[in-house]
């Protein structure tokens, strides 16, 4: 199948779900008043991009959700570097990244309204915490899939350590670690939508769990529906420049 | 040979039609508390502009040796010298090496990997270009130089490693077993057009492989060597005439030659 | 990097070896994290609301054990439930999108984009749907592990030598018969990661559930705890999810690593 043929496919299953929706709401096979049809929740969702409170609680969700990103990434491909490439800081501090990689994260969040209060810098050093331990271990990966008949090659035709940085370790490593961007970036939004949903006074996630407890189902679906598109432009945007940089994969 | 031509003019003068002496070289490796010894006194002496075969079972410390005179490993005693100068580092100029397959750059096209070694020497990115389309040509791949190692065949990728090391032009040319992904028909091939790159171009080259009948069929001497600890058993003498054909396979003498290595090479592994 | 002769014989004393291993230096870091742990409240660094003090956490903690537990058991039950949908929802769909070919290359796509997307925001769903008791959590957990689970097992079933499906095809074998005996086995480190990644992520839901609107389980007596400003309760509900998520990860992973021994192909790939 080719990509334009596959593409379209995969637009006509999305309206047949859409579709679908609004068939079972008009039929009556889900109850409307729980269930509102897509008739309803496109257009509110194309209203919410022209409604001013709901503009300002997404921007101080993308601005919270930019700034963890922004100061996180660095932070986290660092370290994973450094246990990757060095022998000694990765046989002491991997077990204890791969440990916490592999708990629930999200039960943290109290400690940290115990410990930043509930606004700005909770979200953002939540979102942080989410994404550093993903952008971590892609990062150990990357350096640890540098291969070493690279390495040789280079090194037995006379480059230098900056060559060697520059012309194998960078291109080398770039695809594993868009990668783990892409899902730091996913556990970012995630940590501070649902920062925002747990307790907080502002943000997307704060609107969705109000709507949600005062049964706005249209408002609550519209949401969800900004929140999700969102999210899925964001990542898909990340795999797009993944998929660029690591063409040579094959 | 325009191309090259223009990188021969980059190179030191009077570094022409070097050979590499191997001088008495031990190899330990050192494992925590244990040590293994993997070459014994090793000592060759590879004249400019031959074609020098290196065999030997398994394990013999063959590899070790190329990353030695490649300067990729310091030896343990002794020394490697090409000329004067001891190779105690990567001799990019003087030094080359063909490696198999699997060390292109996956990220780079066929052209691009060609033209790595000058482009580390910082030469003129015009230049390199040329003498990389052109040492592709010589191997056949001129209308592949913008494809990248995956969309090749194994003997594709095979042949841009080669065309790699030459474009470099040292005057040696170290390749560690540069054959062994391939099947036969194609080792058969690559065979051929190395010995006619090497024809057109001399160099000294130093061929380190698994394969006896490869050994006899390129080189004019053959270095055996025994298992662990490597030690040189004998060097054979390969005095076919040149250039090699297949029907030479075919003569007793071919068969005679061969049968000689085996003979050593089976001593060793039963020892 | 100028030579490349990689002489490591270690010349150093070997008390300086111990104390300069990363073992050590581990265990060091470690240490020094429980004494700030104890130390910082204790001398007041820190406000004792933000953190309790090691001794005092795990004291009051254990004092209240029973609480502790028996929310911990209606997590676990709510949990396993919730695996049951995420799992076995995700094996099956999973097994159809991996192994019907139109399906998977238009679905497989769709089912990953949906991957990206922050399911927190449709708890509220859940809740307004069935309420804040058991169901919606497990309804919540089972689809946050739901999507890991089938992205997993289909890529492990597109994964299949080819050559084993051959061989198998040309002795006569059906097509169950081929899901069977040839598909799942040797889908089966795929799979068995992707009830790895899968099951942490219905416990996650779950708890995440329990903290935004739940009647009980170990995320709710946390939340309750937080709003109570019990510190000491807080982190001692924390350390215990903590604890029990490790030690299951670490026994998932040790079958994994089991099961990787009995897969040639898993071996070589390693």
């Amino acid at each position: 199948m080719k990509n334009a043929e596959r593409l379209l496919a995969q637009l006509a299953i999305v309206a047949a779900m859409f579709l679908f929706w609004e068939m079972a709401v008009r039929t009556g096979l889900a109850n409307a008043r729980i269930v509102p049809p897509p008739s309803e929740v496109l257009p509110r969702t194309i209203m919410m991009l022209g409604d001013p409170v709901v503009l300002h609680n997404l921007w101080i969700t993308s601005a919270q959700v930019m700034l963890a990103f922004v100061l996180v990434a660095p932070i986290g491909v660092a370290i994973g570097l450094l246990l990757g490439e060095s022998d000694y800081f990765g046989r002491a501090f991997k077990p204890f990244f791969f440990f916490v990689a592999s708990v629930p994260k999200s039960v943290f969040l109290p400690v940290f309204i115990l410990a930043f209060g509930i606004g700005f810098t909770q979200k953002v050093a939540f979102g942080m915490f989410q994404a550093i331990f993903v952008l971590v271990i892609s990062a150990i990966a990357a350096a640890e899939s540098v291969s070493p008949d690279y390495l040789k090659m280079a090194r037995a035709y006379g480059a230098s350590r900056r060559q060697l940085y520059i012309d194998i370790y960078l291109p080398a490593m770039l695809p594993v670690i868009v990668e783990g961007l892409r899902l730091g970036m996913i556990f970012n939004i995630t940590g501070v939508l649902f920062a925002e949903m747990y307790v907080s006074r502002a943000g997307l996630g704060h609107l969705v769990s109000t709507w949600g407890m005062s049964f706005q189902m249209v408002n609550l679906f519209a949401g969800i529906l900004l929140a999700a598109s969102l999210s899925i432009a964001v990542n898909e945007l990340l795999r797009w420049y993944e998929n660029r940089v690591g063409a040579w994969r094959g | 040979m325009a191309g090259l031509s223009v990188v021969e003019t980059e190179q030191t003068a009077g570094s022409a039609g070097a050979g590499l002496r191997v001088e008495n070289v031990t190899h330990v490796f050192e494992t925590g508390a244990e040590s293994l010894m993997a070459l014994k006194g090793v000592s060759l002496d590879v004249e400019a502009e031959t074609f020098y075969g290196i065999v030997g079972p398994s394990g013999c410390g063959k590899s070790s040796l190329l990353l030695m005179m490649a300067g990729l490993l310091l030896p343990s005693e002794g020394r490697i010298a090409v000329g004067d100068k001891t190779v105690s580092k990567p001799l990019p100029e003087e030094i080359g090496v063909v490696f198999q397959e699997s060390s292109l750059l996956p990220w780079k096209t066929a052209r691009e990997n060609v033209e790595f070694p000058l482009y580390l020497r910082g030469i003129d990115r015009r230049v390199r270009e040329r003498a990389a389309l052109e040492m592709l040509e010589l191997v056949g791949l001129g209308e592949f130089a913008n494809h990248r190692p995956h969309e090749l065949s194994g003997g594709m990728k095979q042949r841009v490693a080669i065309a790699r090391g030459f474009c470099q032009d040292p005057d040696i040319l170290l390749m560690d077993e540069p054959f062994a992904a391939l099947d036969e028909q194609t080792r058969m091939t690559l065979g051929d057009e190395l010995l006619h790159l090497w024809d057109r171009n001399k160099k000294t080259v130093v061929f380190v492989t698994h394969s006896l009948t490869e050994a006899v069929y390129l080189c004019d001497k053959v270095a055996v060597m025994s298992a662990r600890p490597g030690e040189i058993l004998e060097i054979v003498d390969i005095d076919l005439p040149r250039p090699r054909t297949y029907d030479m396979m075919a003569t007793e003498k071919f068969g005679r030659l061969r049968a000689r290595i085996w003979e050593l090479i089976r001593r060793t592994q039963q020892r | 990097m100028s030579a490349g002769a990689d002489k490591t014989k270690d010349e150093r004393p070997f008390w300086l070896a111990v104390v300069a291993s990363p073992m050590t230096m581990r265990l060091a870091c470690l240490g020094a994290i429980m004494l700030f742990w104890e130390l910082a409240p204790r001398m007041e660094w820190v406000s004792p609301v933000m953190l309790s003090t090691l001794s005092s956490t795990v004291m009051i903690g254990f004092a209240n054990i029973d609480v502790f537990l028996a929310n911990l058991g209606v997590t676990l039950g709510s949990l396993l439930l919730a695996l049951v949908i995420a799992l076995g929802g995700g094996a099956v769909v999973g097994v159809l999108l991996g192994s019907i070919h139109p399906l998977r290359n238009t679905l497989l796509p769709i089912m990953s984009s949906i991957y990206a997307v922050p399911l927190v925001v449709i708890y509220p769903v859940f809740t307004a749907w069935v309420g804040i008791g058991v169901e919606s959590k497990i309804l919540f957990g089972g689809v946050y592990g739901f999507f890991p689970m089938l992205l997993a097992t289909a890529a492990g079933i597109r994964t299949v030598d080819a050559q084993y499906m051959l061989a198998a095809r040309s002795m006569g074998a059906t097509r169950i018969q081929m899901i069977v005996h040839i598909m799942l086995p040797a889908a089966l480190p795929s799979v068995i990661s992707g009830v790895r990644i899968g099951g942490a992520l219905t416990a996650i839901g779950v708890i995440v559930a329990e903290m935004m609107a739940a009647t009980a389980g170990i995320g709710f007596l946390i939340t309750q705890n937080r709003t109570m400003f019990n510190t000491a309760e807080v982190y001692f509900g924390v350390l215990l999810v903590v604890v029990l998520a490790g030690t299951i990860d670490w026994l998932i992973s040790v079958s994994e690593r089991r099961a990787a021994d009995w897969y040639p192909q898993k071996v070589k790939a390693i």
